[in-house]
């Protein structure tokens, strides 16, 4: 074997070695990447009405014994057919599962076209009807194709695959929510690892050329870390990181989702001014789903039909209403049962599958519209009466209750016999008395983890319209009993014989449940005394704060200014800034009587009053620990960059060449000068050869012109590492003369000699 | 063999008990440059070669001269041993030479009537192994033998060769089919395995020259003694070799072995820290450094590297030449 071959053999080897550890490094990856878009689907699968956790665990086992049985056995092309075999077959499923049918593929191809590019435009997956058989159909194709290219090494497709799954997930909106952005960027990194360290493998790199990975890495985390624009799909809000919203914003910001949110305040500015014959509950939305922390509307809206909205089965009583919008808003308040909207308003109505309507444009102040609701009227007997022989579109739908523990179906059904309920309409009343009389009232709440259902009902103390109409929809749900969230307005202030006058402030959640032959009915559990006085609270501090918007015509006599409204139905930090002031502060009430005075004056006071309640959104805390990673990061990326340009070298370089550094025994002092003698020369001539001895490297050098005097500094090294030793006194002269020939080499401080 | 020798058992030594004193390195330093320049009045040409021999001799080593004849490896031979004023002996190795060709042997004195120890040509300061490769192996060894002991043995009887003992072995590398190679672990003995090669025109127009009249190795005088040169040796010895250059040849020698079937023995590494410290006193210096390593290392190493079992033996030069410019000097 000849020298070259032995070398050779030699490297190879190394690099070997080098490709078993990448190969590792970019399975981990992808199963990084992989981990990433399953933890979306078991998170959904953990949502209390969807369920299917042990079936996904088993789907996706099988999907990955599969890829990896047939990745030794199988051609690709055969594996490519399996996936789309795959990917059919959970659609069917999918389709099998959904009240359509398979009809629906013939007849109604487009709408699941539209429902698919839906579901791609943030249209989140547990808005499905069946989220569950969907999530079991989604998860094995990309499982099993993504095992079995990255155990074939081809990362770079594998990556492919499950970064496609993903992205479905992101655009669904479901990974953003459910996971939030750090685990989605690690899903995203450990993509790029895969890609990057299958090349390295592929290619035979080595680990010196990892710091371009660590530099892009870096890269990435802190690019994504940019605020990003308005619109990106990793910028959904998060629930509960609102702060202090507005009871209103956090029911009806967004159509099909209501988050339930921590603390909140109310908004005193008037909405709208309905003329009609009698105050109802103006709705706005009802939710099916819910989540454990956010209540959902399932199923897609459709466009207005008067043949889509329901009648009550049972006795109704007409009440038409007109709606006069007095701020900005894309909500369309009706009362229960809307079955006819009047006018042009009609071709931007929609309709939910609740049986809800929904404005596809944001109204404007003036706009008008008319609706006519069917309400129902039956009164207590008949109510006492209904059976429990529920249709079944509405019992699939509305009695969802998956994942309630046994405590809270015990406790409620406690709670039930207590009151010796026998039948739904009993059962009901009993929950909302029980409810009403034993839970406080507060906007202060601490938004809890977990299920809030369940936390209200077993552990908290107080809380607002939102937990109590989630809890005891859950409850009687537990119970058997449909029943559904409902989002809205409160009938208001009273102005007239037949007008109603609605603030911000009446905004309220409430709970409907179905009784059969009679339809939904209306409870509210919160109890309305609390809040009653809390809203008119609001509002008299607002007027004697001199707020505007606060009231219309004759509602109060302060004229109605006509500078430009700043209100905003979302909650919005900025709103702290507005003399809005938060209901932490319990002793509010008492200090307003001191204010008085003009808007200017009052934003002083409100700002030391209650300012606690918004602070959020100011950056005058202390440096969030995500910035303080974010630029941990950017160092280690700087740093890596550095070292990809040589820059740390170089500053090393310069650093060690100036400074001799502290005196040990005399040969070390003369090594460590030549060897700073070195660094310097290597810049200003050339670098030692690996077979010279420094002596005659110096010597050589000074044959190119460097100063005679230092070979002085050669023979001395001569001396002390090859021959008999030098004494400080040398040691000092060697140290001195590189001094010296440093200085004279370096650029200002030549100067200077 | 008879118990009358028994007595003579006991070494007979022309080596002094105590090693003699040590010239200072100037004085080393000026023998060597006056020998060097001496045996240079014969040999035209050849200087680096001749150095490397005076350098083996101070080193206590030996020298194997490889070249097709004529070129003056036996004048170098003569001339060393001339400038020196020693004895020089030489033996033409024929296959059919005898051990005791080399060594001596044990002859009856009719006289006396008793054995008598006949010294073989072995017993001299500088020995000329003509041929080397031409006598069959046991001769070779029996040469060999001397050179790594300073002693011959014959019969029961060990003799001490006298100080200095410089072989310097020749080998012919033309009719290889009528010659025994030398085996590996005898070349291993050799310091050093020197070529003289052809002069180039200028240098032979010279040598003959100075050769058709009287040779001038004919009135070649000494420039010193044995008594110097065994000092100047004892100065060799004292030569600092620190621990940086100390690794530096261990470091050329792991390399050597790592890259070659067969790499630098110990005895080999040894016998380059010898040659560096002869080229240190040469060089006029107390201490060896890199570069008096490097300049002996071609010559002390190459010879004991085999790159195949059984493959043509010159071509350690590449592996230490490899050695030289991959492994960093500190």
């Amino acid at each position: 074997m000849s020298t070259v071959d032995r070398l050779g053999a030699r490297f190879a080897s190394d690099a070997e070695s080098d490709s078993s550890r990448f190969r590792v490094l970019a399975l981990a990856g992808v199963t990084g990447i992989t981990a990433t878009y399953l933890a979306v689907l078991f998170e959904l699968t953990s949502v209390p009405s969807v369920g299917g956790t042990p079936e996904l665990a088993a789907v996706v086992l099988g999907a990955f014994a599969g890829g990896y049985a047939l990745s030794r056995t199988v051609g690709e092309r055969v594996a490519a057919i399996l996936t789309v075999v795959l990917v059919f077959a959970g659609g069917l499923a999918y389709l099998l599962a959904t009240p359509l049918g398979v009809v629906s593929l013939t007849t109604r191809g487009g709408q699941i076209l539209t429902d698919a590019f839906a579901l791609l435009t943030g249209w989140r997956v547990l808005k499905l009807v069946e989220p569950t058989v969907w999530i079991l159909g989604f998860a094995p194709a990309p499982v099993f194709i993504t095992t079995y290219l990255a155990l074939r090494r081809r990362y770079v497709a594998a990556v492919g695959v499950a970064g496609l799954a993903l992205a479905v997930l992101i655009m669904t909106g479901d990974a953003p929510v459910l996971l939030g952005r750090v685990p989605l960027l690690f899903g995203a990194v450990a993509g790029i690892a895969a890609v990057g360290f299958g090349e390295l493998e592929k290619r035979g790199g080595t680990l010196k050329q990892v710091d371009v990975l660590v530099l892009l890495f870096a890269a990435m985390l802190v690019i994504s870390s940019v605020p990003v624009l308005p619109g990106s799909p990793l910028l959904l809000p998060r629930a509960g990181g609102e702060g202090a919203a507005t009871v209103e914003g956090s029911l009806t910001a967004e159509t099909g989702r209501a988050p339930i949110v921590g603390s909140i305040r109310l908004s005193p500015e008037v909405r709208f001014k309905v003329e009609a014959d009698q105050g109802q509950y103006w709705r706005v939305a009802t939710y099916d789903r819910f989540t454990g922390q956010t209540w959902l509307r399932s199923g897609e809206s459709r466009d207005y039909s008067p043949s889509l909205l329901d009648e009550p089965p049972g006795e109704t009583t007409r009440v038409s209403q007109t709606f006069e919008v007095l701020a900005p808003a894309k909500v369309m308040p009706a009362a229960n049962q809307p079955v006819e909207v009047r006018g042009d308003v009609r071709e931007f109505t929609k309709v939910t599958l609740n049986g809800g309507i929904q404005s596809d444009v944001r109204f404007r102040e003036g706009d008008r519209y008319s609706v006519v609701s069917a309400v129902p009227t039956a009164d207590e007997e008949t109510l006492r009466a209904t059976g429990t022989e529920y249709p079944s579109r509405v019992e699939n739908r509305y009695t969802e209750a998956q994942g309630l523990s046994e405590t809270f179906t015990e406790r409620t059904e406690r709670i039930v016999s207590q009151a010796d309920a026998q039948n739904p309409y009993e059962t009901a009343v009993a929950i909302e008395d029980w409810l009403e009389g034993n839970r406080e009232y507060s906007l202060d709440t601490d938004r809890p983890s977990g299920n809030i259902a369940e936390k209200f009902l077993l552990e908290m103390e107080q809380g607002y319209c939102t937990y109590y109409a989630t809890t005891m929809v859950m409850m009687l749900r537990s119970q058997g009993i449909p029943a559904r969230f409902a989002v809205g307005y409160t009938p208001g202030q009273q102005v007239d014989d037949n007008e109603w006058l609605v603030r911000g402030s009446d905004s309220h959640a409430w709970v409907e449940v179905y009784f059969e032959d009679v339809g939904w009915v209306k409870f509210d559990p919160t109890p309305a005394g609390p809040r009653q006085e809390a809203e008119v609270e609001r509002i008299e501090d607002a007027r004697e704060d001199g707020d505007e918007n606060v009231d219309v015509g004759d509602s109060e006599q302060a004229p109605l200014t006509t500078t430009t409204p700043s209100t905003t139905p979302s909650p919005n930090a900025t709103d702290v800034n507005r003399s809005e002031q938060t209901f932490r502060n319990p002793n509010l009430g008492g200090t307003t009587a001191a204010g008085g005075g003009n808007f200017t004056l009052e934003t002083g006071g409100a700002t030391t009053n209650g300012s606690d309640g918004g602070d959020e959104g100011s950056g005058g805390g202390p440096i969030p620990p995500e910035t303080l990673f974010v630029a941990f990061v950017a160092l280690i990326g700087l740093a890596a960059g550095a070292h990809r340009s040589g820059a740390t070298d170089r500053a090393l370089r310069t650093a060690k060449i100036h400074w001799h550094g502290g005196r040990v025994d005399p040969e070390t002092d003369v090594r460590r000068a030549v060897e700073r003698l070195e660094l310097l020369l290597e810049r200003h001539y050339r670098p030692r050869h690996v077979d010279e001895s420094p002596p005659a490297y110096i010597e050589a050098l000074t044959r190119a012109g460097l100063d005679d005097e230092v070979t002085r500094v050669g023979e001395l090294y001569e001396h002390a590492v090859y021959g008999n030793g030098v004494n400080e006194a040398e040691a000092d002269e060697v140290v001195a003369l590189v001094d010296d020939t440093v200085r004279a080499h370096t650029p200002l401080l030549r100067r200077l000699r | 063999m008879t118990d009358a020798n028994t007595p003579d058992a006991t070494p007979q030594s022309s080596r002094p008990e105590t090693a003699p004193e040590s010239l200072p390195i100037e004085e080393a330093a000026q023998v060597s440059r006056d020998v060097i320049s001496n045996v240079e009045d014969v040999i035209v040409g050849h200087h680096d070669e001749i150095e490397h021999v005076v350098t083996a001799m101070l080193g206590r080593g030996h020298v194997l001269l490889e070249d097709v004849p004529g070129v003056g490896k036996t004048m170098l031979a003569r001339a060393l041993a001339a400038s020196i004023e020693c004895s020089f002996k030489r033996v033409q190795f024929t296959p059919d030479l005898l051990p005791s060709d080399i060594t001596g042997v044990n002859v009856f004195n009719q006289k006396t009537r008793e054995f008598e120890f006949q010294k073989g040509p072995v017993f001299a300061n500088v020995v000329l192994g003509d041929e080397i490769n031409r006598a069959p192996p046991k001769t070779q060894s029996a040469l060999l033998e001397a050179m790594e002991e300073q002693q011959v043995t014959v019969d029961g009887t060990t003799r001490m060769l006298p100080q200095p003992f410089t072989v310097i072995a020749t080998q012919n590398s033309v009719e290889p089919n009528r010659t025994y190679e030398l085996p590996l672990a005898e070349v291993d003995r050799f310091m050093k395995k020197l070529h003289l090669g052809y002069p180039d025109a200028a240098e032979e127009s010279e040598v003959v020259a100075r050769a058709v009249g009287h040779h001038p190795i004919e009135s070649l005088t000494s420039v010193t003694d044995t008594e110097t040169i065994r000092r100047a040796r004892e100065t060799v010895a004292n030569v600092t070799v620190k621990e940086a250059v100390r690794e530096y040849g261990t470091r050329l020698a792991a390399y050597t072995r790592e890259n070659a079937k067969l790499g630098v023995s110990p005895r080999g590494t040894i016998a380059l820290m010898r040659a560096a410290q002869a080229r240190a006193v040469v060089r006029g210096r107390g201490y060896v450094t890199p570069e008096d390593v490097q300049t002996e290392a071609p010559r002390v190493l190459s010879h004991r590297i085999r790159l195949s079992a059984s493959g043509p033996q010159d071509q350690g030069e590449q592996v230490v030449a490899d050695a030289i410019e991959t492994v960093p000097v500190e």
